[in-house]
């Protein structure tokens, strides 16, 4: 029987591959302090906690360019951005544009709002 | 700029089998359509039918036109080159009662003189067509009869209308006509005016509109809809002549049609509805059509479904065609109710309505510029390795496969949007891409980049079918201001 | 007409045709790989969002990262890509085969090839296909075109949009189209369970708040020009309940409900197709019914991951390599192991194995079950055995079986593999 030990207060599942753990959380009796279970690797362990605590994503996008070819440039986020950031990045990606060539990993957008997480882009295009 | 000696309302294969009748003449003709392409109205939902000419007495007019444009049929497709097959007509029965109408039929189609028209035996029926249900009792078969594409068919005939001078304007709806000065002054909802000394009123649903607008006669058109399903290419169900059940009522029942294309199509309904504008399509229509065609064909499946699509006959009370001059207003004709077999007799129509004109006064006299045929574009699908090799030396873009299904080729999609078909289904109705089994998926995005380019448009800006059939809805940074 | 000989034609430049061509170029064989469009990566290049080869690269990439990485191994290992050309035809022409080949640039070449291996991918089902009635309006389309649209062309489809079913891409165009300002009302799926991946669900509909609606079908399209109105009923028993059918107002469609192999070019050269996988049935060779054919990948049976595509590329590459080796060699086929699938099995590829050869089986369930076991056994013996947490059909199972576990059977003998529910 359950008691408010251990009682499963989230169950999510993890999205940081396609294995999609089923994960519960508890709680460890301090506020803020969690138990992680169902996950098979420590990368779920990390994702639920940070899910409790400051969810983020990895953002993807694209993005005109000059290209005579490739109209769309795929994009995406380095790391993961925080979740109500989102928006306002793919604002300012909506109104850029990409001057070609640029390759694979070119960063376009360094260090977003001080977070840290930057822009880079996804597929070389060379003219 | 604006005075023509005749002109016609609708281009659907009526109007356009009038201008073609017409434009051997010395006249200055104008068609006007308020859609954006020819056959976007009854013509494009049909079910493609060259009928044998034994449904109809020659009492009645149809019956009469059906057996004439079946004739002409063949000579029409020499000079247009238009898929058209004569393919056969079979009409199956399934009961004693079926049996005996049969043979009613078969009197029928004796005395209206159709060729080779023949009385069959059950096992005469299996051997003409192995796909039939062995169930069948007996039946009758029309050599004469096939099947054609009523779009190509439609387009052809406009074609050949411009190529001999006549004007055609797409997206331009008749809104008022009014006799002045022993001519009428034609007024469309565009704004643009236009004098001629004749009008022909080939309207299809909207014929009865059309002629209130001018103060002609008062009738109805009473739309009767009817739901067409498509089958793939590898349909094991596909028979090699068209499959008729026993008719009943005002309907010819549900068909099993080869079409010219390849593919199989099972149908129609015949249901009489309110709304001139509503084609949808409908779960119980399909069982039912399902199961009748099965009766008649049982390999036809629903797993082999690619598309449906449905469309309303332009019926009329006493279920014959309408074509006279007007009693109520001069120097105007009437084409109204031209439901089945509109499609056969439409070149005979067009014969039949010049007859009309000229009792009516207008001066027919043979223009020595007359062209009578169009060139032949062979399509790629239909070409040989060493043909496509060959078109690709006058134009690389013949190669370059666009729709994978039906194999329709850059250059094809290309030449159609250069004769002005500029949207999606215009295109996919000239050159067939988008018709397969993979209904546009795949091509759809690629036709789209060839028109932004052909025509130098935003993508926004191009429809399905004209109207505000908007396919897209505007670029990402577009959205975002 | 130009006319060109190779060792191996590889149909197809996505990830199967890339990994496969690259393989067999390596591996020393003259190889061409073939594509309709104007660019490798096939659809990974449309798929922008990341979750790509976590077990092939051992890294998150995004779908046109990979394209890129696949790409550039295809390059380096020296085989030629023929990019914006669609082979039309495949014939048996003696030992070799011949490929016909129509491009804008090049007009029709022929392809004298040893071997073909056919990486073509797979399509989409439409609305057609299901048969759903309603008004043919403006804003239909397939999720993946939407995507193509969306990703590829910078176009979007609509401003408000139903998805009808819960396939991957629709999942991933729920996420996508939200970030760009559509309105995503709904998604429904027939079956009581997804048919996508659970994370997707997660992070592509449970983030923008969009419902999901399970056992639940789109009745009806509705629009005069472009779509005004969809209708979506409960299933009850099997059947849409009519009497509680609700009109969602949207003008946007996108399907995500299944996808086929795109076998056109198979059927026309006589390849004998797997009822269940649409796919061509195969042996433990990754080899057609017609010697020298190959296949892998979608055109082969839909995989949810590109990771197994590209493994399963490489085998049949490798298979490849084999055949062109033992070419002259008149091989004598006795002994063959028939595969058949069992219990919750819907299928598994290959549909036969051999004596001393390793193979991968690749499967899917039927069924959701929380655990399960899967077995492989011969004349009651068992071979191999492993059990599945959180077994669904979406995700495909796949189990390796070494060649020598099979040596003491006699050739003929069915192989059952087998899964079924373990009650916890």
């Amino acid at each position: 029987m359950e008691n408010s030990e251990n009682t499963v207060i989230r169950k999510m599942i993890c999205i940081m591959c396609p294995a999609s753990c089923h994960l519960e959380i508890t709680e460890k009796g301090k506020e803020g302090e969690y138990l992680v279970t169902g996950n098979r690797c420590p990368g779920g362990k990390n994702y639920a906690l940070n899910e409790m605590r400051d969810p983020k994503r990895i953002v993807t996008a694209v993005v005109a360019s000059d290209s005579t070819k490739i109209p769309c440039i795929p994009v995406k986020t380095d790391l993961p951005l925080q979740m109500d950031l989102i928006r306002g990045l793919l604002q300012k990606l909506f109104s850029m544009k990409i001057h070609v060539p640029v390759q694979c990993g070119d960063v376009l957008i360094k260090n977003y709002k001080d977070t840290g997480v930057s822009v880079v882009i996804t597929r070389s295009v060379e003219e | 700029m604006n005075e023509y000696d005749v002109m016609i309302v609708g281009a659907g294969v009526t109007g356009l089998a009038t201008a073609c009748s017409l434009c051997r003449y010395k006249l200055r003709i104008l068609v006007l359509e308020k859609n954006c392409d020819a056959a976007f109205g009854v013509t494009k939902a049909n079910s493609g039918i060259v009928h044998g000419g034994f449904h109809y007495p020659l009492t009645t007019l149809k019956g009469r036109l059906e057996i004439r444009g079946n004739q002409l049929f063949g000579e029409y497709q020499k000079r247009l080159h238009f898929p058209f097959k004569r393919c056969g007509i079979i009409l199956a029965a399934f009961t004693e009662e079926e049996l005996a109408k049969v043979k009613e039929l078969y009197e029928r189609g004796k005395k209206n003189q159709v060729p080779g028209i023949e009385l069959c035996s059950k096992e005469r029926l299996l051997q003409l067509e192995e796909k039939l249900s062995k169930d069948v009792l007996g039946g009758l078969y029309a050599p004469e009869g096939g099947v054609v594409e009523p779009y190509k068919y439609a387009f052809a005939l406009a074609e050949l209308a411009e190529k001999n001078s006549c004007d055609i304007r797409y997206d331009r709806e008749v809104i008022s006509g009014t006799w002045k000065n022993s001519r009428w002054e034609i007024h469309t909802a565009q704004g643009d005016c236009f004098t001629s000394k004749y009008i022909v009123n080939a309207a299809g649903l909207y014929a009865d509109r059309v002629s209130g607008c001018f103060g002609a006669e008062e009738f109805a058109i009473h739309p009767r809809k009817g739901e067409e399903y498509l089958l793939d290419r590898l349909s094991p169900a596909r028979p090699s002549k068209v499959v008729f059940p026993v008719p009943t009522g005002h309907s010819k029942g549900v068909l099993v049609i080869p079409t010219c294309d390849g593919t199989t199509m099972v149908g129609p309904t015949a249901e009489t509805i309110r709304d001139k504008e509503e084609n949808c399509t409908t779960e119980i229509n399909r069982k039912n059509i399902f199961a009748l065609a099965k009766n008649m064909i049982p390999s036809v499946s629903e797993k082999d479904l690619i598309t449906a699509f449905s469309g309303s006959r332009p019926a009329m009370d006493g279920e014959d065609f309408y074509i006279a001059p007007s009693e109520k207003v001069p120097a105007f004709i009437q084409a109204a109710g031209i439901q089945s077999p509109g499609l056969t007799a439409s070149p005979a129509t067009g014969e039949y309505i010049c007859e009309l004109l000229k009792k009516e006064g207008l001066t027919l006299e043979e223009d020595p510029s007359y062209i009578p045929d169009l060139p032949y574009q062979k399509p790629l699908r239909e070409m040989t390795k060493e043909e496509a090799d060959a078109m690709h030396k006058k134009d690389p873009a013949w190669t370059n496969i666009i729709c994978r299904c039906e194999k329709i080729s850059e250059g094809e999609i290309v030449d159609a949007i250069r004769k002005g078909h500029t949207t999606l289904d215009g295109i996919k109705l000239y050159t067939r891409s988008g018709m397969g089994r993979c209904q546009g998926s795949f091509c759809s995005g690629k036709i789209l980049e060839i028109l932004a380019r052909e025509t130098g448009r935003s993508y926004q800006s191009f429809t399905k079918r004209g109207a505000a059939s908007f396919l897209t809805a505007g670029n990402l940074k577009g959205k975002e201001k | 007409m130009n006319i060109l000989y190779y060792d191996c034609a590889v149909i197809g430049a996505g990830a199967a045709g890339l990994c496969a061509g690259a393989r067999t170029a390596e591996k020393g064989l003259k190889t061409i790989i073939i594509d309709r469009e104007s660019h490798p990566g096939g659809v990974l290049l449309q798929c922008i969002h990341n979750g790509f080869g976590l077990h092939y690269f051992k890294e998150q990439l995004t779908g046109p990262e990979y394209a890129g990485r696949v790409t550039a191994n295809a390059l380096a290992s020296g085989a030629v890509l023929m990019m914006d050309s669609t082979v039309t035809e495949i014939r048996e022409n003696g030992k070799e085969k011949l490929l016909t080949v129509y491009s804008g640039k090049d007009g029709v070449t022929l392809i004298h090839t040893k071997s073909v291996i056919l990486a073509m991918g797979c399509r989409e089902r439409c609305r057609g296909n299901l048969g759903i009635p309603g008004d043919r309006v403006a804003g239909i389309y397939t999720a993946g075109a939407a995507q193509k649209l969306l990703n590829m062309q910078g176009v979007l489809p609509g401003r408000t949009a139903v998805i009808a079913g819960s396939g991957d891409i629709g999942l991933i165009m729920a996420r996508r189209l939200s970030w760009c300002g559509v309105d995503v009302k709904l998604v429904t799926e027939i079956m009581p369970y997804p048919a996508g991946l659970s994370r997707n669900i997660a992070q592509c509909l449970e983030d923008f708040n969009i419902p999901l609606r399970l056992s639940t079908s789109l009745t009806g399209i509705y629009g005069k020009d472009r779509v005004e109105y969809v209708t979506v009923a409960p299933i009850i028993d099997g059947k849409a309940d009519h009497s509680k059918e609700e009109k969602i107002f949207c003008d946007t469609v996108l399907f995500s409900v299944g996808l086929i192999p795109e076998n056109e070019l198979s059927r026309s050269c006589g390849i004998k197709l797997h009822p269940v996988t649409n796919g061509p049935v195969t042996d433990s060779n990754s080899m057609t019914g017609i010697p020298g054919i190959f296949a892998c990948g979608n055109v082969l049976h839909v995989h949810d991951l590109v990771d197994f595509v590209s493994r399963e590329a490489e085998t049949a590459a490798d298979n490849c390599v084999q055949y062109i080796a033992g070419m002259d060699k008149e091989e004598t086929e006795n002994n063959i192991f028939p595969v058949s699938p069992e219990g919750d099995l819907r299928y598994c590829l290959p549909c036969s194995c051999k004596k001393g050869k390793d193979v991968c089986f690749y499967m899917r369930s039927s069924a959701v079950r929380r655990k399960a076991r899967l077995t492989v056994s011969c004349s009651n013996t068992l071979l191999a055995e492993k059990i599945l947490n959180y077994v669904k059909p979406a995700e495909m199972i796949s189990l390796t079986l070494e060649g020598e576990k099979l040596c003491s059977f006699v050739p003929g003998s069915k192989i059952s593999v087998t899964l079924s529910p373990v009650e916890e």
